[in-house]
């Protein structure tokens, strides 16, 4: 059977010692719904939850973009699950692919892991660490 | 043979269209919520409702939009309802505009109603949406004249 994403979330949970996503009530949660459309660049510490778009970079601890996101533009993060639509470079030691996933630009990971079904269109290479203080998104 | 391959593997890519982007959708039930530590540099349209808790520089097109305790935001604000409670540089647009007490606002107001709490720092002019353009108003969202141009190019 295949790599069920719970089990690498909880793997990453042990590892990191604390939530992989922060609680949705809390303060570093950021939720972009379907109706909204953001065209600049995004920086947090936090988690940024994509329904909707995004025309422009993004700089968090974790992101997660769903089936309806979409996002032209790259992304820095520690930790990126995709599930929806990235048109740009990913960059985030921890990056996961969903099925439906469609990705148009470089993956740069420490650790990378892709659902069957998922849409990648761009080079995919291992990094030994990618610090996303460091980089400029 | 391989080698070329590492050469310009991006440029091979590209004659694949990249996806078209999505139209823009219905407004959801929720509303977006824009965290306390996150930092927006650029503009926001929402056709739903908007929290902002944080940082944003940049316009905010929206519903409704509702400016956190704590939040910044530095750039115009439109909407249909506007609720302020952290602080503002820019001209605010809305038919209906509430102010709280722990609001900061630099800028113009324009309203059809408006509520300020006692308390409120506001530095700027409340205009009404009537006399908008009178006073030489910014882009239109829904302009306050009643003239209807648009039925004579109805298909």
């Amino acid at each position: 059977m295949f790599l069920n994403i719970g089990t690498v979330r909880d793997h990453l949970t042990a590892r990191a010692g604390d939530s992989v996503w922060p609680d949705s009530a809390s303060d570093t949660y950021t939720v972009i719904h379907s109706d909204l459309v953001i065209t600049g660049d995004l920086r947090t510490d936090g988690h940024i939850e994509v329904n909707g778009r995004i025309e422009g970079t993004s700089n968090s601890r974790s992101i997660l973009v769903r089936e309806d996101g979409w996002i032209e533009g790259s992304i820095l993060a520690d930790i990126a699950e995709i599930r929806g639509t990235v048109v740009g470079a990913v960059r985030a030691t921890t990056v996961i692919i969903g099925s439906n996933a469609r990705v148009h630009g470089s993956i740069f990971h420490n650790s990378l892991t892709i659902e069957p079904g998922a849409q990648l269109e761009g080079r995919r290479p291992w990094r030994p660490q990618i610090d996303r203080k460091q980089e400029t998104a | 043979m391989f080698s070329q391959s590492n050469k310009q593997p991006e440029a091979k890519s590209q004659p694949q269209a990249s996806p078209p982007a999505p139209a823009p959708r219905k407004p959801s039930a929720e509303p977006s919520i824009i965290s306390a530590d996150l930092r927006v540099v650029g503009d926001l349209h929402c056709s739903g409702d908007l929290q902002v808790k944080g940082n944003v520089e940049g316009d905010i097109k929206s519903r409704s939009v509702s400016i956190g305790e704590g939040a910044h935001v530095q750039g115009s604000v439109m909407a249909e309802t506007v609720h302020i409670a952290g602080s503002i540089k820019g001209q605010v647009e809305a038919p209906a505009v509430t102010v709280a007490r722990s609001a900061r606002v630099q800028g113009d107001i324009v309203h059809q109603t408006l509520a300020v709490e006692a308390g409120a720092f506001l530095d700027g002019n409340c205009r009404h949406l009537d006399n908008k353009a009178a006073a030489g108003g910014i882009s239109p969202m829904k302009t306050a004249k009643p003239e209807e141009k648009k039925t004579a190019t109805a298909s």
